[in-house]
């Protein structure tokens, strides 16, 4: 700090001289703190290679016309010309079903994992393992298991176990086709993902209110609080802030990533009647179906962006504020 | 819509609580009446009646001759095959020489087609038949060797006397073409095998190995007409009536041996994989990483042993010479592995000269032993048996057989058709609904129910005595047949809620049923044989433990040595990539390098190709096959339409190679003039019904949607459904006349009067009909009977085939209903699946609807060098030797699920079919028609299932949902094509794709259709 307010100081027709000099003095420093880089570059190497390099080169297809085998033909901004004026099934059911998918299983998933992992926090030590790790094994399913587990559960015969419930109980005289009806896929959807989203969330969150220092609860109770409501409130999430933010983010953002899970429960790509046709799905669609990757690199920089701007709220929300 | 269909809802609710309170006023009297009244022991013989419709068993027929006193002949007689007096095609028959005999019947064949004998016989009594044959070598028309054994149906008199009188095996012999070569790796390359042209003259046998003797046949004096059938061709010298031989025991035999004649001498030894003949191909050759092993892997792939998977069908023979140097006594000893079902024992016949030596070797059992062995032929006191030699060459032979377990298999075939009927009786007594609040007096009511539990009970422990009686060891069949018992008594002990037990019955019954798998096959891999002098001891056959030990390091560190990716490029060896199993992949890889190579002089490389994906991210990356083969029906004109495939028909024989394939399986490769594939496999929907079922209920098999419409109601009302999947939609739209697109393919046709009725006929039986919407799993509901027909692919009949053998000879397969034409004949266009259109490479369209799988098909690479090459290896592969080789070695191996549906239709009759499912099978085959693939045809299924939804999820009428679905449909085509530049940016066409139209069904099929 010294050094450079010194070098201020000077006359302005040695800068010049001087800002070598500083060049000097940097690389230097740069290399000074060699160790420093072989330690990080682990880290940017793999984030070089499998996000930034992607993202650019996904951000470069999207003005390009791209059919997975042929030479990429640059296009401009057709892709998004056509995503905002043409593609109906982009903003007549992709958009609005990921964003009411999103702001479900988002904010809901979250708010469910917390009162969860507080729940869990409550019991003993022995227990609260067994009891972590069964909330935490749905969100280890995926695909094929994700389909064994619900197929049966939501089958639209009368075998299916809620149909077979159900019909039981009186409440419906028929059987009802669970994942094919697309007034039902979309309702559906948002349950079998609460249910398989208590994933790193939920143990961050889990572990923060572990970490919380008991001292500050005794201390809280002779300051006057009454209730357990009030501890959580006042002591508990004030001191598990990082963690709080580190669950929304994963929740809302991962939110937006699903795709495939409205094909995996109707078994149809894509969903009928697009009830449960969300960006990712769109993009799968135009990429895999279609063979149109030009299209769907602009549809992931759309959905890049929608995530960057989730991100900021959660930030808003949860982040540390000024002065903290 | 929505609100109509909530109030209707709501309504019904309301009528069907109004019912339950009326019926709740007039408690039980009535189901009690209608109870008394049920004809319980009426419907019970009806169903046994019914199983007389299968024919007995050979082994039930025999012991009842032998009852009324039928002695075996004593004289035989012989009638020249030429002496034929009726037939069926005068046509196929040629009297005259063949392969250095004359004077004899060259019966050629492609369908089935009959020959009648007459018989004079002698005196009344059990005969052997047998022939004197030759089988057929010549390649017929299509270059194709007949290398499957051919099968003949016998009856006498017009009748079947015995169930095993269909399918009797006249098998061929094989030798493999040593001396075995290498590859570069240094494994050995297993030899391709060749026919043996000989004239054979055998005692017929049953198909499949139930019985160790030749099948007797009862024949009182006088005349007699025997019929054979077949669709395979034969040279037959004559045929012959000869008295069954009786064998004499050990003891019998070693009383005659010549006194004092102990041999000395040296160990013979010879290897078992030096087979001298066997008569199946699936008999092969095999390598074993054992130490112990003559000759030693040492991290290699040596072939040192025969046999094991591919061995165990009864009938399957094997031989092997050897040259005894001195008269004598000598003891037969072999090293072999028999651990493959644990705990269970496996029986071969063993024969030397061709000739069983005694009694106890006519049913040799190989004990359960885990790992190699060595072991001495010896009786059950572990006395070894010893063999009178004479000095020069002898022949070993062995024969796989189950006969001991047959008389097992044929008492619980009852015990499951019994079970069948308890448990169809308490469907009809419940309808199928488990009703918890129900109370049943089942003592009082059904005693018969109890006593039939019971019976059934004693008869399954009966079975497991006997079971465990003939394996000597407790094995997986008698713990299932024990713990059945166990559970009917369990269930028996609360008689009341057997009703609520339908499901634990239907388990009871599945258990059963899948034991037989186990029962019905005998594998066994051999290493080696020795000939031991009777004085001299034997050698040692076991691998140490140390040993184990130190070659288990070995392979470890050799398997470091093997290179095993996705190769590609170099321009010495073509590439293949093939999206099938590892087991395919192996084979193919075998069979390239056992018949292809040496004939084309072309390397061939084939690798597993784990998903499409990788093929265009291979793709982009600048990698690429020459050849890819089990791509989805939609993938090949995907990549031809981005110049990434090669369009087939630049190849002169191109025209003349596609036709031998159904016109209707090329749709999907055709795009603006060009074939970019062939198919490998095809997708059939077929019609399963489950006879007892619609026999109890009086109905037919449906041949139009009329015949459908007419069975529903009675399905209904017996509480009944009939499973159609909705992917039908392609099948009826063909059927009642409509088309997907205009003539000049430029956008869709659905807009037509024709699409709007099969449209209305589709969503009409959801609607109106009841068809359940979703079926989870057809499978499941057909074997448990209350879905007992219903429409499903292929793969239907494999499950049903290898895991429903409870249902053995309970269900049937017929073509799918079809639409009756003016001039009477019906049409049944169906084949392929539409959804794997719209499958892309994300996967998952096909699913559920319409079926897994679909069409698989051929592609070559356009940036592939070898282009010229790779035709030739496409042909190679497709052609009907090809095929049918893969596909009966690839059945034999691991068994029918690896059915291989080809789609050469030669090389698909030559694969083990039954007659009845082979007509059906054929007749499907010629209304084979597929879905064309243009730019953006991926969007029909889509719509098509939106389409369903809107029509009958959401109550939309039929015209205007239809309608919806044709224009979304269009504008993704007009789109699609202004991206192919077939239509210019404003959308006007620029030139026409015109796919080929098919209107008639295939002639292809006829030559093998049975008349």
């Amino acid at each position: 700090m010294s050094a450079s307010k010194a070098e201020l100081s000077l006359p302005a027709q040695k800068v010049h001289a001087k800002s070598l000099a500083s060049m000097k003095q940097l690389m230097a420093r740069i290399w000074a703190y060699r160790l420093s880089y072989l330690f990080a570059s682990p880290f940017v190497l793999v984030f070089l290679v499998f996000i930034l390099i992607p993202v650019i080169a996904a951000i470069g297809l999207s003005f390009t016309y791209f059919n997975g085998m042929e030479v990429p033909v640059f296009t401009g901004w057709k892709n998004y010309e056509y995503l905002l004026s043409q593609d109906l099934i982009f903003l007549k059911y992709a958009l609005p079903n990921t964003l009411t998918y999103a702001l479900i299983v988002g904010p809901g998933g979250y708010a469910a994992a917390f009162i969860l992992a507080w729940l869990i926090s409550q019991t003993p030590t022995k227990l609260r393992t067994l009891f972590a790790l069964a909330m935490y094994a749905p969100s280890m399913t995926a695909g094929v298991s994700l389909s064994m587990i619900w197929q049966p559960m939501l089958s639209g015969d009368r075998l299916g176990y809620l149909n077979s419930f159900l019909l039981n109980m009186g409440i419906i005289d028929e059987p009802q086709l669970w994942t094919l009806d697309k007034s039902y896929l979309m309702d559906v959807m948002i349950v079998v993902s609460a249910w398989s989203s208590m994933g790193i969330g939920f143990l961050a969150l889990l572990a923060g209110l572990l970490n919380v220092d008991k001292t500050l609860y005794e201390a809280a109770r002779i300051d006057g609080v009454k209730s357990r409501l009030q501890e959580i409130w006042f002591i508990t999430i004030p001191a598990m802030k990082p963690q709080m933010l580190f669950a929304a983010v994963m929740a809302i953002v991962g939110s937006f990533k699903q795709g495939n899970i409205g094909t995996i429960l109707s078994g149809r790509n894509p969903t009928p009647e697009y009830a449960g046709h969300l960006i990712v799905s769109h993009i799968e669609d135009y990429g895999l179906i279609r063979f149109e990757l030009g299209y769907a690199s602009a549809l992931t920089v759309i959905l890049l962006i929608i995530i960057l701007i989730a991100n900021r709220i959660s930030w808003k929300l949860f982040g540390p504020k000024e002065g903290e | 819509m929505k609100f109509n269909f909530n109030t209707f809802r709501r309504l019904s609710l309301v009528l069907m609580a109004s019912i339950l309170i009326l019926s709740l006023a007039e408690p039980y009297k009535d189901s009690h009446a209608s109870a008394n009244a049920d004809p319980f022991q009426g419907e019970l013989v009806d169903s046994i009646s019914l199983n007389q419709a299968l024919e007995p068993f050979y082994l039930e027929m025999l012991s009842s001759w032998q009852e009324q006193g039928a002695r075996k002949a004593s004289s035989g007689i012989a009638i020249a095959g030429t002496d034929v007096k009726r037939q069926s095609d005068e046509t196929k028959l040629v009297r005259g020489g063949y392969k250095e005999k004359n004077n004899v019947l060259i019966w050629t064949n492609t369908a089935e087609g009959w020959i009648e004998y007459e018989l004079n016989v002698p005196e009344s009594g059990l005969y052997n038949l047998a022939l004197t044959y030759h089988p057929y070598m010549e390649t017929g028309a299509e270059g194709y060797e007949q290398r499957s054994e051919a099968k003949l149906d016998i009856q006498l008199d017009g009748q079947f006397l015995f169930r095993e009188a269909k399918g009797i095996p006249l098998y061929r012999s094989f030798k493999d073409a040593f001396p075995i070569k290498k590859n570069e790796l240094g494994d050995d390359i297993r030899p391709a095998a060749v026919q043996i042209e000989q004239w054979l003259q055998a005692r017929l046998y049953d198909d499949g190995g139930a019985y160790s003797e030749p099948l007797q046949w009862y024949l009182s004096a006088g005349k007699h007409v025997l019929r054979m059938t077949t669709r395979d061709s034969i040279a037959i010298e004559s045929l012959l009536l000869l008295p069954p031989k009786a064998l004499p025991t050990y003891r019998e035999v070693a009383a005659d041996y010549p006194e004092q004649t102990s041999a000395k001498g040296d160990i013979i030894r010879f290897e078992a994989e030096q087979v001298d003949q066997k008569n199946d191909i699936a008999i092969q050759i095999s390598a074993s990483k054992d130490p112990a092993m003559t000759p030693k892997s040492n991290g290699y792939r040596i072939l040192n042993a025969i046999g094991g998977n591919g061995w165990r069908d009864g009938g399957q023979e094997a031989s092997w010479k050897f040259q005894v140097e001195e008269d004598g006594l000598y003891r037969i000893a072999l090293r072999s592995l028999q651990d493959f079902i644990p705990d269970h024992s496996v029986f071969r016949t063993i024969m030397i000269d061709g000739k069983v030596p005694f009694l106890e070797l006519q049913e040799y059992r190989f004990p359960y032993r885990s790992g190699w062995k060595g072991s001495v032929l010896e009786d059950e006191q572990e006395q070894p048996y010893e063999f009178y030699l004479t000095k020069g060459e002898h022949t070993l032979s062995m024969r796989a057989t189950f006969a001991p377990f047959q008389p097992l298999l044929a008492d619980m075939e009852k015990v499951i058709l019994q079970l069948n009927i308890v448990s169809r009786e308490l469907f009809s007594l419940t309808g199928g609904v488990n009703d918890a609040h129900r109370t049943w007096k089942i003592k009082q009511d059904y005693p018969e129910l109890l006593q039939q539990l019971e019976e059934i009970r004693q008869k399954l422990l009966k079975l497991e005595a006997q079971s465990i009686a003939i394996n000597k060891k407790r094995d997986n069949v008698s713990s299932i047949l024990g713990t059945a018992a166990e559970s009917i008594l369990t269930i028996l002990e609360r008689p009341n809620s057997i009703p609520n037990q339908m499901d634990q019955l239907n388990t009871i019954r599945n258990n059963i049923g899948s034991t037989r798998a186990q029962l019905i096959v005998a594998p066994l891999q051999v290493d080696t044989f020795y000939v031991v002098p009777a004085g001299t001891a034997l050698p040692d056959m076991t691998a140490s433990f140390g040993s184990k030990f130190i070659s288990g390091i070995q392979n470890f560190f050799y398997s470091f040595t093997r290179s095993d990716h996705l190769a590609s490029g170099d321009d010495e060896v073509l590439h293949v990539w093939v999206k099938y199993g590892r087991d395919y992949v192996d084979l193919l890889q075998e069979m390239a390098d056992q018949y292809y190579t040496p004939q084309s002089g072309i390397k061939v490389k084939v690798d597993l190709l784990p998903s499409e994906q990788v093929l265009v991210l291979a793709n982009t990356a600048g990698k690429q096959p020459d050849v890819a083969l089990g791509l989805g029906e939609g993938q090949p004109v995907n990549f031809g339409l981005r110049g990434s495939a090669v369009d087939l028909t630049q190849f002169p024989d191109f025209r003349a190679f596609a036709d031998h394939f159904a016109p209707g399986a090329l749709l999907p490769y055709y795009y603006d003039g060009a074939y970019y594939g062939l198919p490998e496999t095809q997708h059939f929907q077929m019609l399963f019904y489950r006879k007892d079922i619609l026999d109890s209920l009086g109905l037919e098999v449906p041949q139009t949607w009329e015949d459908v419409y007419d069975m529903l109601p009675t399905l209904a009302q017996n509480h009944y459904d009939f499973f159609i999947p909705q992917g039908i939609y392609l099948s009826l739209f063909y059927q009642y006349g409509a088309t997907f697109y205009n003539d000049q393919g430029t956008g869709s046709a659905l807009n037509t009067a024709e699409a709007y009725e099969a449209f209305r006929n589709y969503t009409d039986l959801f609607n109106i009909y009841g068809v359940p919407q979703q079926v989870t799993s057809f499978y499941q509901h057909f074997r448990d009977g209350d879905i007992p027909i219903g429409l499903s692919d292929f793969n239907t009949y494999i499950e049903l085939s290898v895991a429903a053998p409870e249902l053995n000879g309970w269900w049937g397969m017929a073509p799918t209903p079809g639409v009756k034409q003016a001039d009477g004949t019906i049409v049944r266009w169906s084949g392929g699946n539409a959804g794997a259109l719209a499958e892309g490479l994300g996967g998952g369209g096909g699913r559920g609807d319409s079926g897994t799988g679909g069409q698989t098909s051929v592609m070559i690479y356009e940036k592939s060098k070898m282009q010229e090459q790779s035709w030739d290896f496409v042909k190679w592969w497709l052609s009907a030797n090809t095929q049918q080789q893969f596909g009966s070695t690839l059945e034999s191996y691991y068994g029918i699920a690896f059915r291989w549906n080809t789609a050469n239709i030669h090389a698909f009759v030559g694969l083990p079919w039954k007659q009845n499912e082979l007509d059906a099978i054929l007749e499907q085959w010629r209304w084979y028609k597929t879905l064309v693939n243009i730019p953006g045809s991926y969007f029909i299924p889509r719509e098509m299932q939106n389409a369903w939804n809107r029509t009958v999820l959401d109550g939309q009428n039929y015209r205007s949902s239809l309608q919806e679905a044709h224009r979304n449909i269009d504008r993704e085509i007009v789109r699609k094509e202004v991206e192919f530049k077939v239509r210019d940016e404003q959308g006007n066409i620029i030139k026409t794709l015109d796919p080929p139209r098919i209107n008639e069904p295939w002639s292809g099929v006829n030559p093998y259709v049975s008349k």
